[in-house]
């Protein structure tokens, strides 16, 4: 079974799953519509059943009828997706809960009808079409109550959804503004975001300056400084200044709406820990039949031995109350919600988590291997010092420097122009412009030949700057170690893990770094081919590897790991590599992901182990453990109380999901003590 | 039934998306986990 949604190809287990994937508000609707008239006729069913005396209906046998009649749209119109359910399962051989929806509720509909249409063939007390139409009815009670919990769960997602604008202030090529639908936007249009309102597509500022606030993507309160160059993302707004935008992503290619997805996906994704409700699954039901099938066997006969009158209806009753009660539907339901919970929390968090499989690796992670530039030291170095020759002053080497660097994507030249138009230092055209990799650039600039050529020294790198062979200058450059780096290697130790870095640098480099970070391994001058083989040899090993890198550059390296940690690079999260994206770019955020991976995984056994023992415990309860106290008479409401603890059963499996966010907070808030106390950012150069 | 140990997915043995580790079998329900599985079979066979 498969879908091709959006170029992308998805792969279905069954039609029921594939229909809720594709079409999940159909789905609500119809599974509204069931419930409604569900519940419409189930109330006056069971009271008909006892409180309406037979006379009212001329006769037991004219009642039983009536009692069929309205059972029958909630047994086949109601019960529908129940038998569609059991027919996959038979189909594919194996269990699921719509196969013991199914057999219980058509046996007591079928029991109850045969009784009514063949009075006398069968000793009987009385019809039980209220047992057949309160299980449908309550089992879809418990999915409906599954439905609206998890789209509350869902809020991060639906919020994200909701900031982005209907309307749009679209720039027409003659200059015009013209307010348009904003899923009319096509890439390469400019629009106009002004202070307040909100950015409606991903894109690149044409014009303009202003403080953006981020804080529904990346958690991040502090507004962000957009200027010219600078990338937006849709969703976010502008606080103060107007913006000029031309847009590179829309709709559906928005970060935002690829959030949204991947949040949404999360359901469907498998936790290998999961496994075990799968063959737990796969294996009860058949089981249950089983046993539902010895207990009524063992009433029948028992029954019949001591004389007593209506053995069959008793065991019919057994059958389905033990069939009912030991549905597994909140087992099937522990992991999915808890993992929809998961990355709704995390993404609030700027933690993007593309591959929910990956969870359980990462909480055996015990070796986390860092690459070193970009990732544990900034992308773009920062200047230290600029030394101009006699005639020239610091800003005239910058503006001609800059003016031939802007045509490069070097770190260095990119470092060049942020100090140039810091100093409000015009940037130039160049003509001619020819970069060499691993020398330099050069170009011309009103005649005259500018050539910058750059040389990696110990702790930076520089560039020399000349014009028409002669040097003017030279600029000194050094990678800063990241923020928070130092604090996340040693919260990481406290945690267990061995840190590693791996980096092309030399071993002197290397280790100057890793001595500041307390790294305990180093890898120097190792070429990119060879990061993932590092990597495997660490996993050869036994050890379960987290590496933390670039989404775009270190691809083999992140998919290699057990764990892959991407740090952003230009929020394209569909495009870039990792199991996880920190949208922050802050290293720190590696210990929440490492909390959110241990906290969901021991989440899910948690529901697991509730689900399994609330049915374990109760199928006894079914087969009759009750009779010796509460007489037989027990059996007449205890197919309806299996149903009723069957619906309850998936709701609490979700309730106590939605507590997973507040355990995440919990362990996070002492960890943020420690990681964000100390001296702030390290001029510590890399 | 087998089951992909990429994405967890049941399938069928007759599939022609399959891979040897180690002296076992795989069987994937899609080459995309099949090309995952192959990038580095030790992560999902421990």
């Amino acid at each position: 079974m498969k879908s091709v949604i959006d170029g992308q190809t998805y792969y279905f287990c069954s039609k029921t799953c594939q229909q809720k994937f594709s079409s999940p508000e159909k789905e609500a609707t119809l599974l509204k519509r069931r419930l409604t008239l569900g519940w419409a006729l189930a109330i006056p069913v069971i009271t008909i059943t006892y409180l309406v005396p037979r006379g009212v209906f001329l006769g037991q046998a004219y009642k039983d009828v009536v009692l069929f009649v309205l059972t029958l749209p909630v047994q086949f119109y109601s019960g529908y997706g129940f038998y569609e359910g059991a027919y996959h399962a038979i189909k594919n051989r194996l269990g699921n809960m719509d196969l013991l929806v199914s057999t219980g509720t058509l046996t007591a509909f079928l029991f109850s009808s045969y009784v009514t249409f063949f009075p006398g063939r069968i000793p009987a007390t009385d019809v039980y079409f209220d047992a057949s139409a309160f299980i449908i009815t309550l089992i879809l009670t418990g999915n409906y109550i599954e439905n609206l919990t998890k789209a509350r769960a869902n809020r991060a997602a639906n919020r994200l959804l909701k900031l982005i604008p209907n309307i749009s202030h679209l720039i027409t090529e003659h200059g015009q503004e013209v307010d348009t639908p904003t899923d009319k936007l096509r890439e390469g249009d400019t629009v106009l975001v002004r202070p307040g309102e909100s950015i409606p597509a991903d894109g690149v500022v044409l014009d303009g300056t202003a403080e953006v606030d981020e804080s529904m993507l990346t958690g991040e309160q502090e507004p962000v400084l957009k200027r010219k160059g600078d990338m937006v993302t849709s969703g976010t707004s502008s606080l103060n200044g107007v913006l000029k935008i031309r847009v590179t992503r829309t709709g559906r290619n928005t970060t935002v709406s690829q959030i949204y997805e991947l949040i949404q996906r999360a359901i469907s994704g498998r936790a290998k820990v999961q496994r075990i409700a799968d063959v737990f699954s796969a294996v009860f039901v058949p089981v249950v039949i089983t046993a539902a099938l010895a207990s009524g066997f063992f009433w029948y006969f028992y029954l019949s031995r001591t004389g007593f009158a209506y053995p069959l209806e008793i065991a019919v009753l057994v059958f389905v109350s033990v069939i009912v009660i030991a549905c597994p539907c909140a087992i099937g339901l522990a992991g999915p919600i808890t993992l929809l919970i998961s990355s709704s929390a995390a993404s609030e968090n700027g933690v993007i988590i593309k591959n929910p499989s990956a969870l359980d690796r990462l909480s055996k992670v015990n070796v986390a291997v860092f690459d070193k530039t970009g990732t544990l030291t900034e992308s773009i170095p920062t200047i230290t010092g600029i030394f101009p020759e006699n005639g020239w002053s610091n800003e005239g080497i910058l503006s001609l420097a800059a003016s031939v660097e802007k045509y490069s994507n070097h770190p260095i030249a990119k470092a060049i122009i942020q100090e140039t138009e810091k100093a409000h230092m015009p940037i130039r055209d160049a003509q001619g412009v020819k970069e060499t990799p691993g020398t330099g650039i050069s170009g011309t600039i009103d005649g005259r030949e500018v050539k910058i050529t750059r040389t990696r020294r110990v702790g930076g790198s520089a560039v020399s700057v000349y014009v028409d062979g002669l040097k003017i200058g030279e600029i000194t450059f050094a990678y800063t170690v990241r923020e928070g780096a130092a604090s996340t290697i040693e919260e990481l130790r406290k945690l267990g893990i061995r840190t590693a870095m791996v980096t092309g640098d030399s071993r002197s480099e290397a280790e100057r770094i890793a001595t500041i970070l307390g790294i305990d391994d180093i890898h120097a001058e190792v070429l990119p081919e060879e990061k993932a083989e590092i990597i495997k040899k660490y996993q050869m090993r036994g050890d379960f590897v987290m590496f933390v890198g670039d989404g775009i550059n270190d691809t083999v390296a992140l998919e290699t790991a057990d764990v892959g940690i991407a740090m952003g690079s230009g929020t394209d999260i569909a495009r870039e590599s990792g199991d996880i994206i920190l949208i922050n770019n802050d290293l720190r955020q590696i210990v929440l992901t490492r909390i959110i991976g241990t906290k969901t995984i021991s989440k899910i056994k948690q529901n697991i182990g509730w689900a399994v023992g609330y049915n374990v415990a109760l199928v006894p309860i079914a087969g009759g453990v009750l009779v010796p106290f509460l007489g037989l008479s027990v059996y007449t409401v205890l197919p309806i109380l299996a149903a009723f603890a069957m619906g309850m059963s998936s709701s609490s499996v979700v309730i106590n999901s939605l507590t997973l966010r507040r355990r995440i907070a919990k362990e996070w808030s002492r960890e943020v003590a420690h990681l964000y106390s100390k001296p702030m950012y390290s001029r510590l150069s890399g | 039934m087998a089951t992909d140990v990429v994405c967890g997915m049941k399938v069928k043995e007759n599939t022609e998306l399959k891979s040897q580790f180690q002296g076992k079998t795989f069987y994937f329900c899609s080459s995309h986990c099949k090309a995952e599985f192959d990038k580095n079979p030790l992560k999902y066979t421990r």
